[in-house]
């Protein structure tokens, strides 16, 4: 039996809503790095989905689905680079402890 | 020159882009090899300046070609984009120039011009991409590279904590936007603008469609700093060295409203949607926000990132009209042009102030009129032009913002924006007394060093600009018409 569209909607959509929880309620900013990390996983599954169900003779949708990998991965790397220079700055990464600027 | 070649690799179209890109790329070398090496630590930021001037005499050469569509129909090459691409390179180049002034003499000269490039590079993409794909991967590119930009200092505390925030909001954004962009594609089967724009017209599904527009704007909202998408901009600016604030205030910001509209013209035509609905609601909020917040601020570098939020909110009356107003376009045009000026130039007196004196506390410029006459000038221009006194660029932009406005019937839109500018008035009618009226504190040590060719050089594009373009919009006014050619 086929699986239909929809799960695979519903399933990027659970990605996406962990992922936005992860981004919002996680304190440290390895963690959020984390939660952006499956909001891009739930694109990449929407994106191969549709082009399954939707125009599966065109072949643009996986260069897009392609795309989103590559900026996860560039994303974790500068994004890494960051908490690295922050860690070796103020031994933390926990993002309360940065909240000097404000007003 | 336009040919009628089958292939889809059109490199001909794309010469200004591959100026930058090359030397970008060439740069990355350069500043490692320059790192730490005396004056040779200014040949990046002299081949970035060059390079700059060479993509911005390109694409106005371009400037008379058809309006026509390369790489597969992915990157239009028309009037718009030839528009928006000559502001971010004009953008990119005064901010280098305020930039290479602030580390004069620091190791962060070597390093921060390729990062500039490639954030310019990306913008100037965003202005042309007609692909979602593309579209995508141009924002990463217009944000990658200003996080580096941003960090420039190391070790410094404040810059540390403005690229987390800024880091956290632009992933999140950007991944947002992504997701509804995914939903697009859905439903119309394509990932190309015009594609879209035309499946959606005839029957797309309403509930849908506005929750894919909704989730889209979070991402654009971010990089045009609209409330309540604005979070990270006082952060980031305040934290950021001045010059690169005053980066991060003008290409970004010019970027984003150049692939919004783009996104809505295509995508969206005929208010699909109720973009533009949204869009003036947006607008309300984002003015009367950011000059709220901006009544109280202590620091100039924070109550200019929150005037920048407020005129982002001047600048959507007319894209909310965008698509029934013919002049709303050259309006965007010329008030964007205004605001690239006029910011640059009061940020690069704050990047002053941060290199000599070491603070932006608005206590610290009392009495600047006496001490430093020419930044004080160039500051107290730029504020004026930002509150919108004739016969600065500010003024004859604001003016054709409402004018287009009224135009586009959202009389209540215009009474709530000409109110803002009367309130704006206060906080920038405040530092320019802080400058000439009040004395400098008597036990106040003297400024260290002078201006230098580099910040003189600033101060006078930028300023000679908002007023040239103050006193002949015309000029200004011509260039931005071309915008309406769209492919």
């Amino acid at each position: 039996m086929a699986v239909p569209l929809t799960a695979y909607l519903v399933v990027a959509a659970l990605l996406f809503a962990i992922g936005v929880y992860a981004v919002i309620a996680q304190r440290s900013a390895v963690m959020i790095l984390m939660g952006i990390e499956v909001l891009l996983n739930a694109i990449g599954l929407n994106l191969i989905a549709f082009w399954r169900f939707v125009n599966p003779g065109d072949y643009s949708a996986q260069i897009f689905a392609i795309i989103i990998i590559t900026v996860g991965a560039v994303e974790m790397g500068i994004g890494l680079a960051i908490m690295l220079l922050l860690y070796r700055n103020r031994s933390s990464v926990q993002v309360d402890d940065y909240a000097e600027l404000r007003g | 020159m336009p040919s009628e070649t089958a292939s889809c690799l059109d490199l001909w179209a794309i010469y200004p882009e591959l100026v930058l890109a090359g030397l970008g790329l060439l740069l990355v070398p350069v500043a490692a090899f320059t790192h730490g090496r005396g004056r040779w630590r200014y040949l990046p930021g002299g081949l970035a300046f060059t390079g700059i001037v060479a993509a911005l005499g390109l694409t106005a050469r371009m400037l008379d070609w058809e309006s026509q569509t390369v790489f597969c129909n992915t990157y239009a090459l028309d009037g718009f984009a030839h528009v928006f691409k000559l502001l971010l390179l004009s953008g990119a180049g005064i901010a280098l120039l305020a930039i290479l002034a602030q580390f004069r003499g620091h190791n962060q000269l070597a390093h921060a011009p390729m990062a500039l490039l490639f954030a310019t590079l990306g913008g100037m993409g965003l202005s042309s991409a007609l692909d979602l794909g593309l579209i995508v991967l141009f924002l990463q590119m217009l944000s990658l590279p200003s996080y580096v930009l941003v960090t420039l200092v190391r070790t410094d505390r404040a810059s540390n904590e403005a690229v987390l925030k800024y880091f956290i909001y632009a992933a999140a954004a950007l991944a947002v936007m992504a997701y509804g962009l995914t939903f697009l594609y859905g439903m119309t089967g394509s990932l190309e603008l015009g594609s879209i724009g035309a499946a959606l017209a005839g029957d797309g599904d309403q509930v849908w469609i506005v929750l894919a527009l909704g989730l889209i704007l979070i991402g654009y909202a971010f990089e045009m700093t609209l409330v309540p998408f604005h979070f990270w901009a006082p952060d980031v600016y305040s934290g950021a060295p001045a010059a690169v604030s005053g980066f991060v205030s003008v290409v970004p910001k010019i970027a984003g409203f150049a692939g919004f509209l783009r996104f809505v013209l295509y995508a969206l035509p005929d208010g699909t949607g109720g973009w533009p609905m949204l869009v003036t609601l947006l607008a309300a909020l984002t003015m009367t926000a950011g000059n709220l917040v901006a009544l109280r601020q202590t620091h100039l570098k924070r109550l200019l990132a929150y005037s920048s939020i407020a005129q982002a909110g001047y600048i959507l009356i007319p894209v909310a009209v965008a698509h029934e107003v013919a002049g709303a376009m050259s309006a965007v045009g010329y008030y964007l042009a205004a605001y690239l000026l006029m910011n640059l130039a009061a940020f690069s007196v704050a990047s002053l102030w941060e290199r000599t004196r070491g603070t932006d506390r608005l206590a610290s410029l009392a009495g600047m009129g006496f001490r430093q006459p020419l930044p004080a000038l160039v500051l107290a221009l730029a504020l004026l032009s930002l509150a919108g006194i004739p016969p600065l660029a500010g003024f004859a932009g604001k003016v054709f913002l409402l004018e287009v406005g009224l135009e586009g019937d959202l009389t209540w839109l215009v009474l709530l924006a000409a109110a803002n500018m009367v309130l704006a008035l206060y906080y920038y009618v405040g530092v320019i007394a802080k400058l000439y009226l009040e004395r400098p504190a008597p036990n106040e040590e003297p400024a260290k060093a002078g201006s230098g060719v580099l910040y003189v050089a600033t101060f006078g594009i930028s300023t000679l600009g908002t007023l040239i373009l103050g006193v002949f919009p015309s000029l200004g006014l011509q260039l931005t018409d071309l915008l309406r050619r769209l492919v």
